[in-house]
């Protein structure tokens, strides 16, 4: 009885918390619609030189301006923009495929860097986190020196660096048939997407599975001499139970860099796509500010900031799963 | 008190015998190749219902020897005794470790870290008494609550919901504390358990823990840097100075008549404090453990040092019910006065 109330007042705790983390990531994705809508008005030229051209006539130009709704004044303007975004209504491409919808024309590189961000990151983490650990157990050890010294240097070497290393070692020596990638698309071919997959999640997940390692080893190896550790030892309780609560505990500060670490990732793939030439995020973004796409550009920009504004949540609310001292 | 709870209760009135005994207990810390000795040959005999002091300053090893007997010494640390006895039976030292969390309980010198961050104080009582009692669930959420009330927190029932980080030092501390009795041990050692709590505070803990320990009957090793705590709340007290042991005997005894200049030392310390006198500390340090002298280690900082001090290291000998480790404990007594 007294069981069910204290879970029911831990969950009322945790949604409590959740709730005032919903609601303190408002401004900063207010702040971020801001500087995506901004975007149409600092790019040079912007969507009228677009449309009509270097060498349109003033009329042409101010027809465009009309149609574009670009005379109204700007708080117009932003909500109008706004509300489209809400009701999914992103826009329109103008250059690369006139008439386009920008939602159609993003739906599949997002999900190409989606699954890139995720492979890359259960690298970065299963990597990480076993090395980690093993150096905790044994520390000095041989196997921890090894792995400081590959922690090292895996995370002073920069993801695109490790993607042309690959991309040359496989691609070039080895003449594997899959380093230049193609689409990621799980929707149509698996064992395809899963080829492509492999040599950018590689790079990116081992330029980051050496600071979760070093993080994870010094986290587990301090928890080891806490007092309460050492007093649920002497109290006799089972060796499990205390190694359960060690890493209960050690790995509250590992929560706490795994948002930034997969932020790191998610960035590190738009480079990571350029090398290996996968349809993503990455490549898009390249383009779409070639060709000035200020329509694709202005979502780009905000699915970026969003997405981080989204992992920064997820972790926070992990962390208030985890931990009773942040949720009161 | 739950008759189910107390499996080592039998001998518990039985005064033939001490409760615990511990000849020559010896730490040592391993240091890369170095082995450093923290507590050199400390030997306790705990009656029944008794509480016996560990009194020292601060790195005397203290803890060190308090942490042996309950096998909770860091990963660098062993230890060793010459022998255990344990109601009259010599155990080995698995044996004893099997006692403890059971008979034998401890309470840490750190209340604000004893107690595990992301569970709720009930649980972590529970779950003691989970493992080291035959209680049924229900059993265990009544028990738990007669702990918490047993220790005084107010208004229990909903507190055994609450987090540590949510109840001030002095409540840690007897969650901890109910956390130790929960086993119903009949001995209880607590290595100085109001470090960091203010004075008031201080002495709620230490008229409580008076109080269980008579309701309870069981005994108490008292580690403790403070003798005014000592003389109120112990019946023996072990004297220990940088890992050996200076001088033993009834509190009594030691507070009328020390015999160590140690000792001495620390009494006239506690005198000047509790006078509001400027502070005598006793001049110098405690060696640290890769620093500690030949002969007598106290004789760098001994006013009574003669060169035979420098290389002979003084045996604990009997002298009227004490025992003192002095070359010169007769000179020594016979300048001071009994006070
Ligand atoms: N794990 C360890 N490794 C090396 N030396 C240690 C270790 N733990 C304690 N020591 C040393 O052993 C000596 C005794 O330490 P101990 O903690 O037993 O002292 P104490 O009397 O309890 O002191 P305090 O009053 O500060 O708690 C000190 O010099 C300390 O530095
Ligand atoms: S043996 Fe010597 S140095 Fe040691 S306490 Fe006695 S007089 Fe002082
Ligand atoms: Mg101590």
């Amino acid at each position: 009885m007294v069981d069910r109330t204290s879970a029911l007042n831990k969950i009322m705790s945790l949604l409590k918390y959740i709730g005032r983390r919903i609601v303190s990531a408002i401004p900063t994705l207010i702040l971020i619609t801001f500087l995506s809508f901004g975007l149409l008005y600092i790019t040079p030229g912007g969507p009228v030189e677009a449309l009509a051209g270097i060498f349109g006539t003033q009329e042409q130009k101010e027809r465009i301006r009309q149609e574009l709704g670009l005379n109204d004044p700007l708080h117009v303007q932003y909500l109008r923009w706004v509300g489209g975004v809400l009701s999914g209504d992103f826009g329109e491409m103008i250059v690369m495929a006139p008439g386009t919808p920008i939602a159609e024309m993003l739906r599949k590189p997002l999900l190409a860097t989606f699954w890139l961000t995720i492979a890359g990151a259960l690298i970065a983490l299963t990597l990480g986190l076993a090395i980690g650990a093993l150096s905790a157990i044994k520390p000095n050890s041989w196997l921890d020196s090894l792995s400081r010294v590959i922690s090292i240097a895996t995370y002073s070497v920069p993801d695109f660096w490790l993607a042309i290393i690959l991309l040359f070692v496989f691609g070039v020596i080895f003449r594997y048939r899959w380093a230049i990638s193609g689409q990621i698309d799980f929707s149509r071919n698996i064992v395809f997407s899963l080829q492509s997959l492999i040599l950018p999640a590689i790079a990116l997940g081992l330029a980051k599975a050496g600071i979760v390692a070093r993080i994870t080893r010094g986290e587990l190896f301090d928890v080891q001499n806490k007092s309460f550790i050492q007093f649920e030892r002497i109290m006799g309780l089972p060796r499990w139970v205390v190694i359960k609560d060690m890493l209960h505990n050690g790995i509250l500060p590992i929560v706490t860099v795994l948002g930034y670490t997969i932020g790191l990732i998610f960035r590190g793939t738009f480079l990571v796509e350029v090398v290996f030439g996968v349809p993503g995020i990455g490549l898009f973004l390249v383009r779409a500010a070639k060709t000035q796409e200020y329509a694709l550009l202005q979502t780009l920009v905000l699915c970026i900031g969003s997405v981080f504004i989204l992992i920064n949540l997820l972790t926070d609310i992990l962390y208030g799963v985890l931990d009773p001292r942040v949720r009161s | 008190m739950n008759a189910g709870t107390a499996p080592d209760r039998g001998a518990r009135d039985n005064n033939t015998h001490p409760l615990l005994q511990i000849e020559n207990l010896r730490v040592h810390y391993s240091a890369g190749r170095q082995k450093l000795n923290a507590v050199r040959n400390l030997s306790l005999s705990i009656d029944a219902g008794q509480t016996v002091a560990i009194v020292g300053e601060s790195g005397s090893g203290k803890s060190s020897a308090a942490m042996a007997l309950v096998n909770g010494l860091a990963g660098n640390g062993e230890w060793d005794a010459d022998r255990i006895v344990f109601k009259g039976k010599d155990i080995s030292r698995q044996e004893l470790m099997r006692l403890r969390g059971r008979a034998i309980t401890y309470m840490m010198q750190d209340p604000s870290g004893a107690l595990n961050p992301v569970l709720t104080v009930g649980d972590q009582i529970k779950r003691v008494l989970k493992y080291h009692t035959s209680l049924s669930k229900a059993e265990r959420e009544i028990r738990a609550l007669e702990l918490m009330e047993r220790v005084e927190i107010p208004d229990a029932a909903s507190r055994l919901q609450a987090y540590p980080h949510e109840f001030s030092g002095g409540m840690q501390q007897r969650i901890v504390l109910a956390m130790a009795l929960a086993p119903d041990p009949v001995l209880l050692i607590a290595d100085e358990p109001t470090t960091g709590l203010d004075v008031t505070v201080e002495a709620q803990i230490f008229t409580l823990l008076a109080r269980l320990k008579r309701e309870l009957n069981m005994s108490i090793v008292l580690v403790a840097h403070d003798l005014g705590v000592v003389a109120t709340s112990a019946d023996e007290a072990v004297v220990l100075y940088a890992g050996k042991v200076v001088e033993l005997g009834s509190v009594d005894a030691l507070f009328r008549r020390p015999r160590h200049p140690y000792t001495i030392g620390l009494l006239q310390c506690a005198h000047d404090l509790h006078r509001d006198n400027i502070l005598n500390p006793i001049p110098g340090r405690i060696p640290g453990l890769e620093e500690r002298p030949t002969g007598c280690v106290f004789h760098p900082r001994c006013a009574w040092k003669t060169e035979e001090c420098e290389s002979i290291d003084p045996e604990l000998a009997p002298l009227d019910g004490q025992r003192v480790a002095c070359i010169h404990h007769q000179d020594v007594s016979a300048a001071t006065p009994n006070s």
